[in-house]
């Protein structure tokens, strides 16, 4: 990231050069030209009818030339050479401008302010830094190897998503760790404030805009990311998308911007022979008892508009005040929150060792450059790689599973939400969650399914593990450690104690950190109350 | 003209070897050692046909020689606890592109000539592409599918409808009641198919319907033998037994609770297991209710 000031112009350039080239040479084999630039012509206007001038009146006009060109049946010619300068537009919209000087004052600022947010208590003593923040996060992985495979080849980190918080945490954790900068994919809704976007769009982030989904300028984006990591600059992809809205670990993941490391590492080998670098791909779990969000995530998730309300913009992220009480509880809880490298994948999903050579499942060295040979030429394919990308994103999944620290947050989410299910039988989710009756289970019996759970856990791990604090509690202590994590947050606690009793005050929160262990059929099965209801 | 490698385990290996070699393709086939390593080394496209028992010691001894670049497909039938034929080629080798052929392969049609087809799936259209190609000749229609679950699940559970066909035509029930069995059993397996994430048509195409047609009336067919036997009492080979018992088993593990309605596989699974006898199977199937078609 150190060189992409430098390299930004020619990059812009560059993927301009491959969109007009890949639509110049088509109208045999891809879209017609025509139709493209209609498609962005709609799509455009569309989007600019609800923007306000005037910072879109260079916007405007651009699209304005297209639309006239396509009425007057303007020559392929002109066509491609407004495609070109549309092309160019949107690269330069996506483009960050990662700064050194930037970065060195955010590294060193960084600690100060997350400990600052996370432990104000410590503004008193003034004991800020590093040292508060490192005992409240906690960091695994083999950071040896990816150190040395960040030097000789290309990172591309892939982390769970489920807080606008992901994003410096992972920044974090890179710099914890000592792994270099990378550039990252944020949404443009996040450089809405100016402090944030000052910083974002000079620590790596490029802007992805949503709301333009239609295919050209996906493609750009597509080549963008494929260009900067053909330069050899290290991504970020969070690819869930989007947050997990229902709590859940990501089970289905979007790979097409991850699936242009592949694209890059095939034109590596085009251009560069037995030269080229290698990719590696780097699952992360961000695992954390609380998620500042949780609210606004699960109420979306059970309208069941994830897909419509795909950026929201008033979560607790845009509410100062929230984020505070956030970092303070997280932060007083005694809990530390669990970032975890797992072991790195080259883009077939194989394995790499110390040295970054790929592996098979027997553990035998394999030549990556193999799997896209055709009669003893490297080629690109779109159809084969995409496979592979999917492929690949199978053993993502697999690895987030097993990368998930569950808190007790989480064990006695699914403990009580088994409960709820037990008691109202037979109603659908919603009917569940709306139920007028008042619902408490008592505290010893609750302790003894979290017991349960936490065998099912250990007894399973391929599907997750326990946070290094539950590992070594009972089940009461559990109990106890989440309703203390509960209370004080959340507009309602998820659950509180009430005499001998636990009852269960906001259902949804209860399924959201329950979520946590959707995919983990022997913990939900543990969950059960024996003989059904108690 | 693709090379193609056969690793020819079962007559219906054997078969194809010598229909492609009559109709002008370059075969290498083999199972021992040597055999492996030379088809590994001159074909790109390896097509592995085994007894599904035997199918472990042979995928760990091609794994010695199969490279990234193969592409290779399967034709084992029968499902077991290792999971997947796909995933069980993968964890032995580097192999990524993997695929299943499955159809009315019947040994006597491959070896007299007669017009046959097949059906060749895999989410690498690489695979479809390269095996349907070298596969086809004028004897011989190999369909292209994307549906690699269905296909192989269709391909392994068709047996047990071969079973209930037999022994309808053991307990002599007539034509209407093996239409019955037929028509149900391809519906269950739509049904299953769909469970598994697959596409429910799969199980009108070769691989299912296709296949199903064609055993159910082929009395060499092991499965069809199976049938027989339990419904008359008379001697069952214990391989053909033991290996639909294992798909048996595994059906219950892909549909827990009976979750989508597949009436006849589990029966005939119990049947299988010596939990209902075949005449009372019968009559239970009869005795569901009717409900839409």
């Amino acid at each position: 990231m150190f060189r992409f000031d430098g390299l930004r112009s020619g990059i812009i350039e560059e993927v301009t050069d491959r969109i007009v080239d890949a639509h110049g040479r088509a109208g045999r084999t891809a879209e017609p030209l025509d139709h493209l630039l209609n498609e962005l012509v709609i799509h455009e206007q569309k989007r600019l009818r609800n923007v306000r001038p005037p910072d879109t009146d260079e916007d405007r006009r651009r699209v304005d030339e297209i639309a006239r060109a396509l009425q007057r049946r303007a020559t392929e010619g002109e066509l491609l050479e407004l495609l070109r300068r549309q092309a160019r537009a949107y690269a330069h919209d996506i483009a960050g401008s990662f700064s050194t000087p930037t970065y060195k004052m955010a590294t060193s600022v960084l600690p100060s302010v997350l400990s600052l947010l996370f432990t104000p208590q410590h503004l008193r003593s003034g004991e800020l830094g590093l040292g508060a923040l490192d005992a409240r996060v906690r960091i695994d992985g083999d950071i040896e190897q990816l150190r040395r495979l960040s030097e000789t080849g290309v990172l591309v980190v892939v982390p769970t998503h489920l807080s606008n918080l992901d994003s410096p945490l992972v920044g974090y954790a890179l710099m914890r760790a000592g792994l270099p900068p990378m550039a990252y994919g944020a949404g443009k809704n996040l450089f809405s404030s100016p402090l944030t976007s000052f910083f974002m769009a000079r620590l790596g982030a490029y802007k992805v805009d949503r709301r333009l989904g239609f295919p050209l300028y996906k493609e750009i984006l597509k080549t963008f990311s494929q260009v900067i990591l053909e330069e050899g600059l290290h991504s970020i992809f969070f690819p869930g998308g989007t947050r997990s809205r229902s709590g859940a670990v990501e089970s289905k993941l979007k790979l097409g911007l991850a699936g242009t490391a592949l694209s890059a590492y095939v034109e590596q080998l085009r251009t560069l022979g037995p030269g080229a670098r290698r990719f590696y791909f780097v699952p992360m779990t961000l695992n954390t008892p609380l998620v500042l969000e949780a609210e606004t995530l699960i109420e979306d998730y059970l309208k069941e508009v994830g897909k419509n309300r795909y950026i929201i913009e008033d979560d607790e992220f845009s509410r100062i005040g929230r984020l505070t009480t956030y970092a303070r509880k997280v932060m007083t809880m005694d809990q530390a929150l669990e970032l975890r490298f797992c072991a790195p994948r080259d883009p077939f999903g194989n394995h790499v060792d110390a040295n970054g050579r790929s592996l098979d499942s027997r553990g035998r060295e394999v030549d990556p450059a193999r799997y896209v040979l055709r009669d003893g030429v490297v080629t690109h394919h779109a159809g084969r790689d995409a496979e592979y990308t999917r492929e690949l994103g199978r053993h993502l999944v697999d690895d987030f599973r097993q990368g998930t620290s569950y808190f007790s947050t989480h064990i006695v989410s699914a403990a009580l939400f088994a409960y709820l299910e037990a008691e109202i039988p037979g109603s659908d989710l919603y009917q569940r969650l709306r139920h007028p009756r008042r619902l408490a289970v008592d505290a010893a019996t609750l302790a003894r399914r979290v017991d349960a759970i936490k065998v099912a856990i250990v007894d399973a791990p391929a599907l997750g593990r326990l946070s290094q604090r539950v590992a070594s509690m009972e089940g009461e202590e559990i109990v106890a450690d989440a309703l203390a994590a509960f209370s004080g947050y959340h507009t309602h606690p998820a659950a509180e104690r009430s005499g001998s009793l636990v009852e269960l005050v906001d259902r949804e929160l209860i399924l959201y950190y329950r979520n946590r262990l959707a995919h983990h059929g022997p913990a939900l099965e543990a969950a059960r109350p024996v003989g059904g209801a108690s | 003209m693709s090379v193609i490698g056969i690793v020819n385990g079962t007559p219906v290996g054997e078969a194809l070897v010598a229909r492609l070699g009559t109709d002008g393709r370059k075969v290498v086939s083999g199972v021992d050692a040597s055999s492996l390593r030379r088809m590994c080394t001159e074909a790109r496209l390896i097509l592995v046909d085994a007894h599904r028992a035997d199918l472990g010691p042979l995928l760990r001894l091609l794994g010695e020689h199969l490279e990234p670049n193969h592409l290779v497909a399967h034709t084992v039938h029968g499902l077991g606890q290792e999971g997947r034929v796909s995933r069980l080629v993968e964890a032995e080798s580097a192999v990524k592109r993997v695929g299943v052929l499955a159809g009315p392969l019947l040994v006597s049609a491959l070896r007299a000539g007669t017009p046959t087809a097949a059906v060749i799936a895999s989410h690498h259209p690489e695979v479809t592409e390269e095996f349907a190609a070298a596969l086809s000749t004028r004897n011989l229609r190999v369909y292209r599918s994307r549906d690699a679950e269905g296909v192989e699940l269709c391909a392994s559970l068709t047996e047990l409808a071969v079973v209930a066909c037999a022994m309808v035509d053991a307990l002599a029930l007539g034509a209407p009641a093996r239409a019955l069995v037929i028509t149900r059993a391809v519906r269950e397996l739509g049904r299953l198919v769909a469970l598994l994430g697959g596409d429910p048509l799969t199980a009108n195409g070769l691989a299912g319907l296709g296949d199903l047609l064609v055993r159910s009336v082929d009395p060499t067919t092991p499965s069809y033998q199976v049938g027989m036997a339990l419904a008359t009492g008379g001697a069952i080979d214990p391989l053909a037994l033991e290996s639909m018992k294992r798909t048996a088993a595994r059906l219950d593990e892909l549909n827990p609770g009976k979750k989508v309605s597949a009436h006849v596989f589990h029966g005939i699974a119990a049947a299988l297991t010596d939990r209902v006898e075949p005449a009372r199977l019968i009559e239970k199937l009869m005795s569901i209710r009717v409900l839409d078609e």
